[in-house]
């Protein structure tokens, strides 16, 4: 006998799964969420004035969101990836239609969407000092980067970040991210002097 | 100037990092507000190590959006193909409908002073008298028998392969090996939105071809709805499925187990296709 399942369900099984393998870095399953709604976002976006650029540009953005939320664990695990997606491409391209007729081009503003729950993060992404830290991360080394963007954008723990980066223990991870941290203020600082 | 006390709090306790995330206890929360309230080199490292975590939650996003622009690249690419294949079958469609017609189109009732003077040539042609027609009637000729040879072209196209079009997959479409035994009897299914499925009534089916169902599409308010469906995964699920419906209920009978869903829901129907 056959097991009667809704399609609703099925549905959020294979989101989980999706879930699941973006947690574990399968970079594939990106790909898959991408398939899957390229067509829905660029649907909206035509008919709301947009592009075809401007829908890739979206859909991309909403992706990176997806990711963020995923890797710290906030993704609500009951809601549709399409659903989740649709709601932040709708929000995004509304806001950016509505900065486009006013003339105002803060680029910044409109992509740190994620860090609204931030605001001392928020207030910090109009100056100078910030624009300048964002071009001194490229010159950090490639174990710092990764250390870093882990910590402060993933919201991974320490055990996490010294099993994937390979160090011996927490106190080490943590050690070293304090060392990334304070050799990009110094890049930062030495640009102002 | 902070003591040291303080100074070896906040770095052993991670209080900045964890007053971004907003992790700090109320207790912890007031402590470190009377410390930045009353040290202003406190504020202006704070200030440093906000601006170090906005860059580089930035440059994460901006680094994961390039990443993903890479792994996309190909697929935005694989779409455009899929338009232009799409775009080259609609043409191929139309051109076979427009020849199909134009076979259908009883031929162009002819002149009778022109349609006499054709049917003696032919019949002079067959019994070599083809020096009795004048000019004019040669120039009739040459007419006719341009239509008979675009005629007798449509016509050798054997019935069957006129169906050869809708047999074709086209790129985002889902091809249901349904069995249908009775071809007559409708089915109710449709796929279209790429998150949704939803059910209606198919009232053209195309394609039967073995008792299997290959391609078809239906018509709805007007509009002629693609039974398609641009979704890896739905179609890993679907493929080799089996369709039955009873009651008003569809179900799709797959490996994974049996899916179904009330067949009779307009608003389901608009909502998941955006007809109007």
């Amino acid at each position: 006998m056959k097991k009667e399942i809704s399609f609703e369900n099925a549905t959020l099984e294979s989101d989980r799964k999706l879930i699941e393998r973006i947690l574990k870095g399968d970079e594939s399953a990106i790909t898959v969420v991408y398939r899957n709604n390229v067509m829905m976002v660029r649907k909206y976006v035509l008919e709301n004035s947009g592009t075809e650029d401007d829908a890739q540009d979206m859909l991309q953005e909403a992706l990176v969101v997806l990711w963020e939320n995923v890797m710290r664990g906030e993704f609500d695990l009951t809601a549709k990836i399409s659903t989740y997606l649709y709601s932040v491409v709708r929000n995004k391209w509304l806001r950016d239609i509505n900065k486009r007729r006013i003339g105002k081009t803060n680029d910044l503003e409109n992509i740190d969407l994620a860090d609204e729950r931030l605001d001392a993060l928020k207030k910090v992404i109009h100056t100078e000092e910030y624009k300048v830290a964002l071009q001194c991360i490229q010159r950090l080394g490639e174990t710092c980067r990764k250390l870093l963007t882990m910590f402060y954008l993933e919201e991974k723990g320490m055990e996490e970040i010294a099993r994937a980066l390979r160090f011996n223990n927490t106190d080490v991870a943590k050690a070293k991210k304090w060392q990334c941290k304070k050799e990009l203020e110094h890049f930062v600082k030495k640009e102002f002097k | 100037m902070l003591n040291p006390l303080d100074q070896a709090w906040i770095e052993e306790k991670e209080i900045m990092d964890r007053f971004v995330f907003g992790k700090l206890s109320h207790d912890e929360g007031t402590r470190f507000d009377n410390l930045l309230q009353s040290d202003e080199n406190l504020r202006i490292e704070l200030s440093a190590h906000l601006v170090a975590i906005a860059a580089i939650r930035e440059n994460g996003r901006r680094q994961m959006k390039a990443r993903i622009q890479e792994l996309t690249k190909t697929k935005s690419f694989s779409i455009g193909i899929y338009y232009r294949v799409a775009a080259a079958i609609v043409a191929a469609a139309g051109l076979s409908f427009m020849l199909y017609t134009l076979n259908r189109t009883p031929v162009e009732p002819i002149a009778m002073e022109d349609r006499l003077p054709v049917v003696d040539t032919v019949k002079s042609i067959g019994d070599k008298n083809v020096a009795k027609s004048d000019p004019i009637q040669d120039k009739n000729e040459i007419r006719r028998t341009t239509k008979v040879s675009e005629k007798k072209m449509i016509a050798s196209i054997p019935p069957g392969k006129r169906d050869v079009r809708h047999a074709m997959t086209k790129p985002n479409e889902l091809t249901l090996p349904l069995k249908s035994a009775n071809a007559s009897k409708e089915i109710r299914l449709l796929f279209k939105n790429p998150i949704d499925l939803t059910a209606v009534r198919i009232k053209e089916t195309q394609s039967v071809q073995d008792g299997q169902l290959q391609w078809f599409y239906t018509h709805y308010a007007n509009d002629v709805v693609n039974v398609y469906l641009d979704n890896a995964q739905y179609y890993e699920a679907f493929v080799q499925s089996e369709l039955k419906e009873a009651g008003g209920i569809v179900s799709i009978i797959t490996a994974q187990g049996t899916f179904q869903w009330d067949g009779t829901s307009k608003e389901k129907f608009v909502k998941a296709t955006r007809l109007k």
